[in-house]
């Protein structure tokens, strides 16, 4: 069998599903509706407090919550809907066991304050300095919180779940993240070369 | 399909606890000198960076200013690898540069953190006091200078790479898959030319109490690698950066420009380490693609001192007994997405002096290696996941 090739000659690569959450809602289906009856997906934060801050708004995803309270677990969370949504859509390969590679765009990620503040209280004294902070975060007792706050842990997470093959890469460039992931996803179809190897 | 092209590392840099530049860090190895700092952060232990100048590479002291240090670490070797390889300051050839990062970031300021978590402590803390503080204590660039991704940014507007830029997050696994994705897209023309690395500050206690989450930081008293075990496993981290040039045979050869060594080949994998061996099992996946490999050779490898991985590597290698291993963590330190980076630096620069430096390691597992080397393998495997082997030989 001989693949469609492009004026470059090569394979054409096409799109066999997608997901979506936006602030409008969860999957293609209720954002295309929301989307065409002219609804807007801006409104007023209430994941965190606003007090004092100049920005107040943004389209955010406060109709899906985590516990605990981590963008970076948002982040997952909402990752793994999108994924289910397109790998049902496409059809492509078994249960956890998806036959190519990870890319994902994400944002940078660092301990947040919620969990900042829980570990601050564990110190139990009410004036302490960074050693006081660093003694009570060894243990065991933050350790869910190393792999939370890991840089990978959401590409190794959607990786575990859906079975994608090889080392997955996360990747951050600003607002072009999101199209440089769908760049290295058509170059690894394109050629041998980025396939996990 | 054409012919995939031969990719050579014509430039490196690499400033860490042990100096700045392939001399000094050659001679440090080779003398078995170790930096490390067991007072500043006791119980724990880093490898600091050495002093160095910025100025010598970061000539405005306003760039310098909006940085963090693992910025200016990265900005620094970035620019001692663009040097090596002879390509500073050429702007038709920095214009097309490509880049790959391989990022952390979000380095805090801890004292404003620590008040504001006292104040919590304290029961001070009003419904707006958090953002208030915020937005009155920290200056304002540090979001620029807690960004991965200005890293690359950093580069470009000091030293002019302006070709396509991507940074990749994601610990010791972003520092192997920066030069897979280098090399491939090099390897099938895709790019000419590309600037490759990473950077690591290892002096900050931020990361210090990320790490002592999930116990991984070594107290107390530094040990090298190999010596570490069970009872009293862990890692010091360690400031470093590390730059390659990474460009085809066709574009060095058109500029007359002198190559390390050849990169022929990184592979890397991301094994479910929740059985036990499936670190060593990854790894042993791995070995025969980078190709056929003599049953005596030499390896770099990153290895962490944290278990149960390295247990896991160490069992690996037993496999491999012909092999002189070096662990860099006994001299560099932990360096995190720098790790990989630096295993493939030192491995170019081993093959171009003709020579492997000495064990560094008083339980016997690195055996000496008087011979010239004409292949070294790298490795690295993530302390929590991330799994990673290169190739890099002489030019023939």
């Amino acid at each position: 069998m001989t693949a469609p090739r492009d004026k470059f000659g090569r394979p054409i690569v096409v799109v066999t599903g997608m997901g979506v959450v936006t602030s409008l809602g969860a999957g293609k289906e209720d954002n295309w509706t929301r989307l065409t009856a002219g609804e807007c997906g801006i409104r007023t934060v209430t994941r965190f407090p606003i007090d004092g801050l100049k920005t107040t708004m943004a389209g955010t995803v406060d109709f899906i919550t985590v516990d605990p309270s981590s963008s970076t677990g948002l982040t997952e969370r909402l990752a793994d809907i999108a994924t289910e949504e397109a790998l049902g859509q496409s059809g492509i390969g078994g249960k956890g066991d998806f036959p190519g590679p990870l890319f994902l765009a994400v944002a940078p990620v660092e301990v947040e304050w919620p969990q900042r503040i829980e570990i601050g209280q564990a110190v139990g004294k009410t004036d302490f300095d960074v050693t006081d902070f660093l003694a009570v975060s060894g243990g065991g007792k933050f350790a869910k919180y190393h792999h939370r706050f890991m840089f990978g842990s959401i590409a190794g997470y959607l990786a575990e779940k859906f079975g994608t093959k090889g080392s997955p890469i996360s990747l951050s460039t600003a607002c072009a993240s999101g199209a440089t992931a769908i760049q290295l996803g058509a170059c690894s179809t394109h050629s041998r070369g980025t396939r996990p190897s | 399909m054409t012919e995939p092209k031969e990719v050579w590392i014509t430039g490196i840099g690499i400033v860490s606890s042990l100096g700045e530049g392939l001399d000094a860090h050659w001679d440090a190895l080779n003398a078995r000198r170790i930096n490390v700092d067991e007072k500043r952060f006791a119980p724990y232990i880093v490898h600091p960076l050495a002093p160095v100048s910025f100025d010598a590479q970061i000539p405005k002291k306003g760039d310098q200013r909006q940085m963090e240090a693992w910025q200016r670490i990265g900005t620094y070797a970035a620019g001692l690898a663009l040097d090596s390889a002879g390509v500073k300051g050429n702007r038709e050839i920095l214009g097309r540069m490509d880049m790959i990062v391989a990022a952390g970031g979000g380095e805090r300021d801890v004292p404003v953190d620590i008040a504001i978590l006292n104040s919590y402590a304290k029961g001070n803390a009003s419904p707006g006091f958090l953002n208030e503080r915020l937005m009155n204590d920290l200056r304002p660039t540090l979001f620029l200078a807690q960004l991965s991704n200005l890293l690359a940014g950093n580069i470009a507007i000091v030293h002019g790479v302006s070709g396509t830029s991507r940074t990749f997050m994601g610990e010791e696994a972003a520092g192997i898959d920066a030069p897979r994705i280098a090399l491939a897209r090099i390897a099938s023309g895709q790019s000419d030319i590309a600037l490759v690395g990473a950077a690591h500050n290892g002096e900050r206690t931020d990361l210090l109490s990320l790490y002592e989450f999930g116990d991984f930081n070594l107290t107390d008293k530094y040990a090298p690698v190999w010596a570490r075990d069970q009872t009293k496993s862990g890692f010091a981290l360690g400031s470093a950066g590390v730059f390659l040039v990474m460009e085809s045979r066709e574009h060095a050869e058109a500029r007359g420009a002198k190559p390390f060594a050849k990169l022929t080949k990184v592979v890397a994998d991301l094994a479910q380490r929740k059985q036990p061996g499936a670190v060593t099992k990854s790894l042993e996946t791995l070995w025969p693609k980078l190709g056929m490999l003599g049953d005596d050779g030499v390896l770099i490898t990153g290895t962490t001192g944290v278990e149960p991985v390295t247990s896991e590597e160490k069992a690996f290698l037993s496999r491999h007994p012909g092999y002189a291993v070096r662990a860099t963590g006994t001299m560099f330190g932990h360096t995190l997405e720098t790790q990989f980076p630096l295993g493939l630096a030192l491995a170019a620069l081993s093959i171009s002096r003709g020579a492997l430096f000495p064990p560094n390691d008083p339980t016997g597992l690195e055996i000496e290696k008087s011979e010239s080397p004409a292949q070294i393998v790298v490795m690295g495997a993530g302390h929590w996941q991330g799994e990673g082997l290169a190739l890099v030989e002489a030019i023939k």
